[in-house]
This record gives structure tokens, C-alpha cells and sequence, in this order.
């Protein structure tokens, strides 16, 4: 008690005050920035994941290589507008090894601001020199 | 303020700044690692398309039509699935495409396909497989992948009659075709027929007069075999075109 009234005691707790201070604007600050940060990459993560997602879907029913290797891209635009809902923009590449851009189907307004993309690789037993790397891009 | 004070300002300070700094790495850091790694899920699609595609193109390889309907050796089926993926292997090193995508397909771990009874004569309920096993861990890939595909092709029932529209008989058979992956899920895809008949030492095309869909992969067809060399016990051979380019084949006797 006699620490608290003496000028050392008071000069003590101006300083923890003073510190207890900082570090709450310290963590506001902190929080506002997870805050911000979270929400931008949040959007991109449920992008990518849900592109990622469809070429699993597409690739397992084999949609992805009938379209690539046998020019079924009618059937591979089906596909995506069933499962991609139509506030989402797509962009659909298929792009060889070297990274040459060889076709592209675009649907739903896709815009290249706010886009989540996923690469995958497809081959095919018909010609196993040619891997294509696939690229699906989706934009709110 | 004392001296004291003063430091424990600044370490307060200090704190604040890294708490700041280390809440601001950790989404970038996730987001870092996320995009060399594709997800589980994805990263096993990849795995079961290669596996299937090398599956199809050794299965193509040996297509009766190629050899002659000899019983293919199911070695030599084994290293053709194995060459498939050799292949790709080595497009994807003379091409140098970047890191991340070449994690992708680097596969380093044994992996193993297993051919058995393709193209050999067979008794009821026996199976025609192709089975396509792969355990790939770290640091090989991003995240440790346990994957298996397997085809299968069943004689489920077979019986010979009378063409009752003109001098010859018919063969009804009864398969079951379907996908096995990962001991898991079930997919039953598109399928051809094709049939041949052994009539005066040659094989030939047989006209399959009708197929049934009976569900879950069963499928009943009635193959015209015309009068064969030897009518009590004919030799037939059923071959099946998935939509998967896979093709499995067996002969059977009535």
C-alpha cells in the first residue's frame, strides 16, 4: 500500500497503464488487420478450392479428357454451368507443357479482378507424349 | 517516467509490432504453402486418371484384334501400364516445366499394376481385373496419397440354344463390368461389346444380336455364333470397350 501511494508506486502504474495501453491499440490494430486480410483471402481460398473441386469431378467422369483429347468441349461446358453456379465467372484453359494456350472456354461474366484459380495436370492413353496442363479460373 | 519504464514502453512496443507482423504472416504463409499444394482430393484425382489411362493404354495394346487372340503375358501388360507413366515422366523433365507442377506427377515410389486372366479362357464367375495399386508419401509429394483403381470383367452366366430364325445357335452370356476405386466408390461407365467365334480354325466376328442392361454394371448378351467347328463347345470371345479406353477380354467355352 505504501508503494502505491508513493510518487515511485504511481509512476509504476501510469507506466503498466501506459503499456496495458499499447498493447490493446497494439492487438485493435492486429485484429483489424487479420480482420481485412482474412476476408480477401478467404475469397480466394473457397474460389480455388471450389475450382479444384470441379476439375476432380470433371476429370473422375472423364469429361476433362474427352474434351481436351476428343473436342468434346459441348459436353465440358454442360458440365461447368451445371457445377459452377452462375454468380461465378469461369475461365477454362487448357494450355500445353511450354505453357502455349491452345483453347479456352469462358462462361458466366468471368472477370480477371477477384479470381481463384486451380492447375491440373490430364493425360490421356491415346497419346501420352501430350500431357496438357489444365487451368480452371473463377471470379466473383 | 523512470529509465524503466521508458524500456517497458518499448518492449511493449516491440510486442505490439510483432504480434502485428506475425497476424499478418500467418494468412500469407498458409496461402504460400496452399498453392504448392494442391488438395488430397485433387491431388488423388490426378493419381486415379494416370492410373486408369495406363491401365487403358496397356489393356489397348493387347486388343485381340492385335494379337492374334493370344493370352497376353501379364508381365508384359504390367511394364506397358508401367511405360505409360515413363513416358509422361519424361515429357514432363525434357520439357522443365516448373516445380510445383512437377511435384505433381513425380512419381518416384513403387507403384503396381497387376493384369490377371486378360484374354485367358474362363469358367464361371471368374474375373478379368486390372488393378492399379500406388502408395506415394512424403517428400515425394506435397501430402501422402494412398490410391487404387481397379477394373473388373465377370462371366457371370453363359448357356448355348438354338438360333430359332435360321441353322446355327446362340450364346447367352451374362458379365458384369465396373470401376472399383479405392475400394470405395463403384462407377459403372459406357461400354462396347464385342464378340468373335472360333469356326474352322479362324476367328471371326460374331453379331451380337441383343444387349440388356440389367443394372449395377450387369449386362446379358445374345451372340449369334452362326455354326461353329465344334458346336457342342464353342469357343467365344467377349471383349469390352469402356469409355475409359479400357479394353478387357476373355474367351469362355459353353
Amino acid at each position: 500500500m505504501k508503494l502505491i501511494f508513493s510518487r515511485r508506486g504511481q509512476g509504476r502504474l501510469v507506466e503498466g497503464a501506459l503499456a496495458c495501453l499499447i498493447l490493446l491499440i497494439s492487438f485493435g490494430v492486429a485484429m483489424y488487420t487479420i480482420n481485412v486480410k482474412a476476408q480477401t483471402l478467404r475469397r480466394g481460398f473457397d474460389l480455388e478450392d471450389l475450382a479444384y473441386s470441379v476439375l476432380s469431378i470433371l476429370d473422375e467422369d472423364g469429361v476433362l479428357a474427352k474434351a481436351v483429347y476428343f473436342g468434346r468441349m459441348d459436353e465440358l461446358r454442360d458440365s461447368l454451368n451445371t457445377l459452377i453456379p452462375s454468380s461465378i465467372g469461369y475461365r477454362f484453359e487448357v494450355r500445353s507443357l511450354n505453357g502455349f494456350l491452345e483453347q479456352v472456354l469462358e462462361g458466366n461474366d468471368f472477370k480477371t479482378g477477384d479470381a481463384g484459380s486451380a492447375t491440373y495436370i490430364l493425360s490421356c492413353y491415346t497419346d501420352p507424349d501430350n500431357p496438357r496442363i489444365v487451368v480452371l479460373a473463377l471470379s466473383r | 517516467m523512470n529509465s524503466k519504464g521508458q524500456i517497458l514502453v518499448v518492449l511493449a512496443v516491440l510486442l505490439g509490432y510483432m504480434l502485428i507482423s506475425f497476424a499478418s504472416l500467418t494468412p500469407s504463409f498458409n496461402i504460400f504453402i496452399f498453392m504448392l499444394t494442391p488438395p488430397k482430393q485433387a491431388l488423388t484425382s490426378m493419381y486415379h486418371s494416370l492410373e486408369i489411362n495406363a491401365i487403358a493404354y496397356a489393356s489397348r495394346i493387347h486388343t485381340p484384334d492385335k494379337v492374334g487372340f493370344n493370352t497376353p503375358k501379364p508381365q508384359s501388360l504390367s511394364l506397358h501400364a508401367k511405360s505409360y507413366i515413363s513416358q509422361l515422366k519424361s515429357k514432363f523433365e525434357s520439357i522443365g516445366v516448373d516445380q510445383a507442377l512437377w511435384r505433381i506427377i513425380n512419381v518416384t515410389e513403387e507403384y503396381l499394376f497387376t493384369f490377371t486372366n486378360l484374354g485367358a479362357v474362363l469358367n464361371l464367375n471368374s474375373t478379368v481385373s486390372a488393378l492399379a495399386l500406388w502408395s506415394i508419401s512424403k517428400p515425394y509429394v506435397p501430402v501422402d496419397v494412398n490410391t487404387s483403381y481397379k477394373v473388373e470383367l465377370t462371366l457371370q452366366d453363359l448357356n448355348i440354344e438354338m438360333n430359332p430364325y435360321r441353322y446355327g445357335f446362340i450364346y447367352n452370356s451374362t458379365v458384369k463390368y465396373l470401376h472399383i476405386v479405392d475400394n470405395v466408390t463403384t462407377k459403372y461407365p459406357e461400354v462396347n461389346f464385342t464378340a468373335y467365334v472360333l469356326s474352322s480354325n479362324v476367328w471371326s466376328r460374331a453379331e451380337i444380336l441383343k444387349t440388356t442392361y440389367r443394372g449395377n454394371g450387369v449386362y446379358s448378351l445374345a451372340i449369334d455364333i452362326g455354326v461353329p467347328l465344334n458346336t457342342r463347345n464353342p469357343y467365344v470371345i467377349v471383349q469390352v470397350e469402356d469409355s475409359y479406353g479400357v479394353v478387357l477380354w476373355f474367351k469362355c467355352k459353353a
